[in-house]
């Protein structure tokens, strides 16, 4: 008995103590995710650490929607409807969370730039070139985002490291300068670091050699047009929506209010913030030399593609889309909805109708900027679409108002004054025009998508262009006084577009003010317009020239504070090293 | 030949015991209306022979020559002596005896005397548990334990519940206590997700468990009661044990009850024609106040028409636009060219509200004798929620079986199998879901709007009446758990116990969202996600104890134990949309066109494991039964940690002086019991995360030119990694007073203590410019400080009379110290930032905003104020805020403490009072001095379509009403920004009939049947407060201790009514 009992007891005790002996049990294994060792050392590792840096663009930045509106929803030819421009697009830079993405979303990508800098260079069994390409390409993404923040923030924290390697968390503001400093050489690195696109070594839908230096010299430009004198003049094609007259019907009901057409305005500009140190010649001289570097082919080779392809899905790929975020069609993270809020999508794939989207379009005073046969119009901009509530009564909209004759025959009076345009009377559809944000200038850029019936179409973004590198060229050589050159590539980018060139130069505040017109027409909807007019320092009385509110009844008043964008809340809150905001933000 | 002698004896010892007096009797329970009493010992006072009374209470023992004395007893009664001379047969009945029923209560790893005890335990039986009627272990302790704060997360039916031990010790680790279950921890695993929308439901792990099998719940509070515990008994332990079989014939008991509920309030919103006159004054202000271009009413009461191309109306596509006043005359309204247009309007809260039922099943059967002891359970539950389409259902079975194999060894398990199912209306969610709809929804729609017109508005909100009708949020899970042991008896003083604890959980959600919700409208067309969470525990515990008493006066009890747990897990989740019908629902994931998207975000796809190995001991000495110490160490090694940190070492000691058995007390003769205790311990909180001290990479994919090419890069909310990660570690001092008089009829006990948490585990805000927003580390220091007061009394006692009080009050200071510089709790929603600060001596729960000071209500007004800073351009009609800092700009440093979400002190009254057969219980429940972030209320913007309250309207700026205006005017705009202000806060006290309770006892109905109860409560019967929303009672987030005291679209409590019945054979 005793026996049993001591035998049982001692199974029981022993059974216990084996069930806990194995080794190292209180270690941990991850088993469902990897560390930043466990990436490797191969070309395959190196390639894995740069798309990561790439995806912060899509999951976080573009995939809520906070991109493009930080970039685009602020400036002058830009409207909408009121709750989608009802903080930023309005001035209430603090009303949602719109502004601090461009923050968070820039700095999340610094870190992992600087994490897979780290990895990267550390990495021993891969070529020189993939290793320099890799890093040149990291280099570059570092410096861009750096671009963005600066552009928007003025003075920023600058992370020579990531966090993890123990750099300081809390970071003092880098004066502007310093910062510009640490972007042009970060770009001078990669420009030489990466493949040309014209190298075998080279993929498509990365940057290249090109991208950073025609990126440099958009930096220098941007740097060198900031510090440009006090007095220097320029002149934008502005003023208030309306006339105030309005037009009325038979029976004396309002119809339309009058379109007042944009007239030049002269402004002095003011130097930007932080630019006051900086020489605006030397700059723009080091911004023509780094252009012409790309025009002459030495950083690979560049073009302009035809009007009709620029925008095709088909022609994402060529070689004027010098750096442009790309995403998946269908993808519900690694996504933009670039086509929703410039094109709408629609309920099917069939449907000619749109089902929801299509709100940020250019005003009435962007329109009127084009010569009549610019393709950027008659193409680049949607004249008749439908929404699916117009199914039930057959309505159409269409744009521009000036078109009412051509396609109901009506005038503004809504008086029958002629047969309709056959192609329009053809179709039976009621055509309508109101003036709110339903009737803007939609831009047809991102219309070609593999699948119109998603909120989740691949449109991709293009942040850099060859066209952007040819006025900024044109731009630089204006300023520095050769005038020939600056109209030869002004009008090499005109000319694509079917625009009337220019041929006699009308002296250096004209061009400034023509190339600086150029880039809205041209870079219209791609988030260009607000910077333009920031660094040019005009702003202010770009914006204020409206008077008020736009013709979607759009806020388009603004005061010095709005400059900058508030650094987030959060950012405030917990840097120590940081005391003040930006002037007016709290 | 040895078979032989033995037989001999025997035959000798018969004829001896023949020859001598036999004595019959029956004992009765003087307790149970004179029931027979089966299992009592009936014993010759000196003498060993006796015997024990059988199913009837009968019993025949045999009287050796010379005694006249019989002892009758039986655990839990007072004993009898009788005196027997010259009967053959007596009739007992046995009293229960109150001072010795509460002797016995678990403590960790063992059990002992309550006389005993030197630390602060609550104890609370598993009949007050039931009273009520509640339906989970956790509503049943609501306001019946002091020091214990249990918070529901809303109204709904198998919502979550959060209990607090003594005050928050952590702002970002669990707060929750550690559950033990028949001597087991007791984990849920989390519940899955609802990867189709935000919400902040939660679930709560006691929700598995029957209430009805709830023998006792013991509450562990100060750290000699916990710090055997070690790494995780900072938050306080709650020890539950299962009711097992009492020796006796078996008993069978069957309980039904059936119950309505309702909800208790409705929130008072805009009726449709004062809706439309508030839209209509929306554009009329925006016209004259903010410079509007627009010049039509949305209200207009006109008819309108198409035109077609040439100008000329279409009179045959004419559509009323109603004005207000034809609301009031909802219906079909015509033109002259014979179009007609309908208008329609609604109730919304009517819509989705519904009169809810719950029934409750129980049935056990249970016995024991000598041999060891079973107990057989089964119940079933089904409620259905006041929100239409949502509800709860359980069954469960449990066996707890043991058996005493020889005499030194007992084997035994407690086993249960739980399957319960929760249906959940899509509340606590702040941008979508369908109370959030319900309120804000235009009243101006009738409930069947065309859906077009209700998808066109689904930006606001989905059509409540639609949102009920079609979204499916199903949680289904199942719950084994089982705790087992063999003890073995090695001398009556030496005995060793093997536990082996065993818990399978298995939860499984569904949800769709067709496209008339807002989270599933066109383009998504349908919204499934599908998620699950499998959590496997293992525990196994070897525990020696030796228990000896020297020479009477020295009592000894020491306790050594090695333990080992483990814990898996693994969950995925999944969504898909884009589905060509709602016809499906979740069911078939490959019928969408966008099929079963893995969401890296959402932790998709996930399993790890964590570990936990200790060594613990604990000393109990007693001397001469007055002088109590106890002292325990417990080392706990985790998994968790580096290897830095691993280990920890956690100890705690207690004395207690029993001073009613001193001499010169009892000679007082005013104290049944009066004991002093005083303890010290330190106890730890390990309750992160795995993997928390390694760096993270997560999928971050990019299509380069069209191709998706794997990425990796870091996860931003999970910030860097400290590898120096600890534990956290709280030392509390605890000193208590227990005092009993007449005859322990009136006891009072009265704990203070005073809890420091050091090495708090934080998730310390660091700059967003590092690329992340936060960091785990160990940071700053919490103290609580806290006084609790329970008291019992039995005023009245007599045959047909009883009255017993219990009630408790409890009070607790919470303070912050040693943090680097302020931290703010995550943010609770969109627009929602930075609403709870954590500063230096100021409590967690704190509130931080800006203070309001009125409207703009004049040019001059607006002019005069420099301070145009936050919120943009000042404007007549605009809330002004108040400039705290006197720097001329209204800016974040105004912010200041607007609230407090911790109470001042939390209170419970219970009363039974029985008459006869008829009882009343009833219960009052209440806390004091709390505030609540009202965000329900961040929705009245005064200047979109949504519906407001009544009491908005009516306080909104005109220039008429500017005097009273409590909101600012109404403007159709989106440029208002609302601050986070004292206007969001509110005082959240309350006083609450919790329930009320009447039940008649019938004895003996027939034969057969022991005893029927009948019984009619109601619970949530009133409430007094001040609270503007639903129901004061209401915590979105849950277990999250850093966010406590948050109302965002709740699910509103209910007011219910039962009906109980129970037979016991």
């Amino acid at each position: 008995m005793k026996l049993t009992k001591y035998i049982f007891s001692a199974a029981i005790i022993l059974s216990g103590v084996l069930l806990t002996s194995c080794n190292n049990w209180l270690e941990e294994k991850p088993e469902s995710f990897i560390g930043p060792e466990s990436v490797g050392d191969s070309e395959a590792a190196a390639s894995r650490w740069v798309a990561g840096v790439y995806s912060n663009w899509l999951d976080d930045m573009f995939r809520w929607s906070n991109f493009p509106r930080v970039l685009e929803l602020d400036a002058d030819y830009i409207s909408g409807p009121d709750w989608l421009f009802g903080n930023l697009g309005a001035g209430n830079f603090q009303g949602d969370d719109t502004c601090n993405s461009l923050w968070s979303g820039c700095y999340n990508l610094i870190n992992d730039a600087n994490t897979a800098i780290r990895y990267v260079s550390a990495m021993s069994s891969i070529s020189d070139a993939v290793k320099n390409n890799a890093l040149g390409e990291l280099y570059f993404q570092k410096a861009f985002a750096y671009f963005l923040l600066v552009r928007a923030y003025g003075a920023i924290p600058y992370f020579e490291s990531d966090v993890a390697s123990g750099v300081e968390y809390y970071q003092p503001r880098m004066a502007v300068a310093d910062v510009y400093g640490k972007i042009t050489d970060l770009l001078t690195q990669a420009a030489g670091m990466m493949y040309k696109n014209t190298d075998s070594g080279f993929n498509t839908g990365h940057v290249s050699a090109g991208s950073a230096a025609g990126l440099l010299a958009k930096v220098y430009a941007t740097m060198a047009s900031g510090a440009m004198p006090a007095d220097t003049e320029i002149q934008i094609r502005t003023g208030e929506p309306f006339t105030g007259t309005t037009y009325k019907d038979a029976e004396g009901n309002e119809t339309f209010k009058e379109f007042r057409s944009p007239t030049p305005e002269t402004f002095n500009k003011t130097v930007v913030a932080g630019h006051e140190s900086m020489n605006a010649q030397e700059l723009y001289e080091k911004a023509a030399e780094w252009a012409k570097k790309v025009i002459d082919g030495e950083y690979g080779s560049y073009e302009l593609s035809s009007y009709d392809n620029l925008w095709k899905k088909s022609n994402r790929d060529a070689s004027e889309f010098m750096w442009a975020v790309r995403s998946n069609n269908g993808d519900q993270v690694y996504c933009t909805h670039i086509h929703t809020y410039y094109s709408g999508y629609k309920a099917s794939a069939s449907s000619e109708f749109i089902e929801s989207g299509g709100w940020v379009g250019c005003t009435n005073n962007w329109y009127e900027l084009f010569d009549s046969q610019d393709y950027r119009i008659t193409k680049g901009v949607r004249h008749t679409w439908r929404y699916y509530y117009q199914e039930s009564y057959d309505g159409c909209f269409y744009y521009p108002l000036s078109w009412k004759v051509r396609i109901t025959g009506s005038d503004l009076t809504n008086t029958y004054v002629q047969e309709p345009d056959p192609e329009y009377a053809a179709t039976g559809y009621n055509y309508q025009y109101n003036q709110s944000s339903e009737c803007l200038a939609f831009t047809t850029k991102y219309n070609d998508v593999e699948d119109e019936a998603t909120d989740y179409a691949d449109s991709q973004w293009p942040f850099l262009r060859y066209a952007d590198v040819l006025l900024i060229y044109a731009e630089a050589e204006n300023e520095l006084g050769n005038s020939t050159e600056a109209m030869t590539y002004l009008n090499q980018v005109r000319q694509r577009s079917n625009a009337t060139l220019m041929t006699t130069y009308q002296g250096k505040m004209k061009m400034r003010s023509a190339i600086l017109e150029e880039r809205a027409k041209e870079f219209a909807c791609e988030g260009d317009r607000r910077w333009d007019l920031i660094r040019w320092g005009v702003y202010l009385d770009a914006m204020n020239a409206i008077g008020g509110r736009d013709e979607a009844n759009i806020v388009k008043t603004r005061e010095t504070r709005h400059l900058l964008y508030p650094i987030p809340t959060v950012e405030m809150n917990v840097n120590k090293a940081i005391t003040e905001n930006n002037p007016g933000w709290n | 030949m040895k078979k032989l002698s033995l037989l001999l004896v025997v035959l000798l010892a018969s004829l001896q015991l023949s020859a001598q007096t036999q004595l019959k009797g029956t004992v009765l329970d003087g307790s149970m209306n004179d029931e027979p009493m089966i299992g009592a010992s009936v014993i010759v006072k000196g003498t060993s022979a006796g015997g024990v009374t059988d199913l009837d209470g009968n019993f025949s023992i045999t009287v050796p020559k010379g005694h006249n004395q019989i002892v009758v007893s039986c655990v839990g009664y007072k004993s009898e002596t009788v005196n027997i001379s010259g009967k053959t047969f007596v009739k007992v009945i046995l009293k229960e005896d109150a001072a010795l029923m509460d002797e016995v209560v678990v403590i960790g790893y063992g059990s002992m005397k309550k006389s005993d005890l030197s630390g602060a335990l609550s104890q609370l039986k598993g009949e007050d548990l039931m009273k009520g009627g509640a339906i989970d272990v956790a509503h049943g302790m609501q306001g019946k334990i002091a020091g214990v704060q249990i918070q529901q997360s809303d109204g709904a039916p198998g919502g979550g519940m959060s209990i607090v031990v003594r005050g928050t010790n952590s702002f970002s680790t669990s707060s929750q206590p550690l559950y033990i279950v028949d001597g087991v921890p007791f984990d849920s695993g989390s519940m899955p997700s609802n990867g189709a929308t935000q919400t902040e439901q939660g679930s709560n792990p006691l929700s598995m468990l029957n209430p009805h099998d709830i023998e006792n719940i013991e509450v562990l509070k100060d750290a000699s009661a916990t710090a055997i515990y070690g790494s995780r008994g900072a938050n306080g332990v709650v020890i539950i044990t299962t009711k097992r079989g009492k020796s006796g014939k078996p008993k069978v008991e069957f309980s039904g009850s059936w119950g309505w509920s309702k909800i208790t309030k409705q929130i008072d919103m805009l009726d449709p024609v004062t809706y439309a006159q508030y839209i209509n004054e929306q554009t009329l202000n925006d016209i004259v106040y903010n410079g509007s271009r627009s010049t039509t009413l949305p209200y207009p009461g006109t008819w309108g028409y198409q035109a077609y191309t040439d100008g000329h109306l279409n009179y045959n596509t004419g559509k009323y636009t109603g004005k207000p006043e034809d609301f009031a005359n909802p219906g079909w309204y015509y033109d002259e060219y014979g179009n007609a247009t309908e208008i329609g309007v609604a109730n919304w809260q009517d819509e989705i509200f519904q009169t809810a039922s719950q029934q409750d099943y129980n049935l056990s059967v249970s016995g024991g004798s000598n041999e060891g002891y079973y107990s057989f359970s089964g119940n079933y539950t089904k409620q259905t929620g006041t929100i239409k389409n949502s509800g709860y259902e359980r069954y469960s079975l449990r066996a707890n079986i043991a058996r005493h194999i020889t005499d030194w060894l007992e084997i035994g398990t407690n086993t249960s199998f739980t399957n319960s199912t929760t249906d959940f209306a899509n509340t606590l969610s702040y941008n979508t879901g369908v109370v959030r709809s319900a309120l804000l929804f235009p009243p101006t729609y009738g409930p069947n709007m065309d859906t077009t017109t209700a998808d066109n508005l689904n930006w606001l909100a989905a059509n409540p009446a639609a949102y009920v009708r079609s979204a499916v949020d199903h949680l289904e899970s199942i719950n084994y758990f089982s705790s087992s042991f063999a003890e073995i008896k090695f001398t009556p003083w030496l005995k060793f116990r093997q536990n082996l604890g065993l818990s399978y959980n298995d939860s499984h959600r569904g949800s769709y969202y067709d496209r008339h919700t807002q989270e599933g409208k066109s383009p998504i067309n349908g919204l499934a996600s599908r998620s699950s969470n499998k959590w496997k525990g293992l525990t196994a515990e070897s525990i020696v104890t030796f228990e000896k008493t020297f020479n009477n006066i020295h009592s000894l009890n020491v306790m050594g134990a090695f333990t080992f747990e483990k814990g898996k897990w693994e969950n995925e989740a999944v969504k898909a949309s884009n589905f060509p019908d709602d016809l499906t629902l979740y069911y078939d994931l490959s019928r969408a066109t966008n099929q079963a998207t893995l969401d890296n975000n959402d932790g998709t796809g996930n399993r790890g494991e964590q570990r936990l190995a200790s060594f613990l001991g604990r000393v109990n000495y007693t001397l001469k039964d007055r002088y109590l110490l106890t002292a325990s160490i417990r080392s706990d090694g985790s998994s968790k940690f580096t290897t830095k940190n691993k280990w920890a070492t956690f100890l705690s000691a207690a004395l207690a002086w029993r001073a009613s058995e001193e001499k010169f007390i009892k000679d007082l003769n005013i104290f049944s019991n009066l004991k002093l205790r005083v303890s010290y311990g330190e106890t730890g909180n390990q309750g992160i995360g795995s993997y928390r001290t390694l760096p993270m990479l997560s999928t971050a994919n990019y299509p380069f030119g069209g191709t998706v090419t794997s990425g990796s890069a870091s996860v931003n909310w999970r910030g860097p990694v400290d590898d120096g990660l600890k534990w956290e570690t709280t030392a509390q001092w605890n000193a208590g007073i227990d005092f009993g008089w007449f005859d322990n009829r009136l006891t009072l006990t009265v704990d203070y203590y005073y809890k420091n948490t050091r090495d708090l585990l934080q998730n310390v805000k660091i700059p967003t410019s590092t690329g992340f927003s936060n960091m785990l580390t160990n940071s700053g220091r919490v103290t609580n400080e806290g006084l609790e007061i329970a008291i019992n009394a039995t005023p009245i006692n007599s045959k047909d009379w009883h009255w017993d009080i219990n009630a408790n009050i409890s009070f607790n200071k919470n303070t912050i110290h040693e943090l680097e510089g302020d931290q703010y709790a995550t943010t609770l929603w969109y627009g929602a930032d930075d609403v709870f600060i954590q500063r230096n001596g100021c409590p967690i729960g704190a509130i931080f905003g800006y203070v309001e000071d009125g409207f703009y209500d004049n040019e001059a007004e607006v002019m005069a104020d420099p301070k145009l800073g936050a919120g943009g351009t000042a404007k007549v009609g605009e809330i002004k805020y108040r400039d705290m800092n006197g720097d001329g700009v209204i800016n974040e440093s105004d912010r200041v403490i607007i609230g407090d979400t911790n109470p001042k002190f939390v209170y419970g009254l219970t009363n039974n009072i029985r008459w006869k057969d008829l009882s009343l219980s009833f219960m009052f429940q209440g806390s004091q001095g709390n505030d609540i972030f009202n965000g329900n209320l961040q929705d009245i913007k005064m200047g979109n379509v949504g519906n407001i309250t009544r009491d908005a309207y009516e306080g909104r700026w005109t220039a008429s009403n500017y005097e009273n205006a409590r909101w600012p005017m109404a403007t159709g705009g989106y440029e208002r920004t609302f601050l986070i202000s004292d206007r969001y806060v509110e005082n959240a006290s309350y006083l609450r009939l919790k329930n009320i309770t009447l039940s008649y006892n019938w004895h003996r109905p027939i034969k057969n049947i022991e005893n029927i109860q009948f019984s009619f409560g109601a619970t949530n019967v009133f409430t007094i407060t001040n609270y503007s929303w639903y129901d004061p009672d209401v915590n979105a987030f849950g277990s999250d201790s850093s966010r406590r005291g948050v109302d965002i679209y709740s699910y509103p409590i209910s007011r219910t009514y039962t009906l109980g019945l129970n037979f016991t054979f």
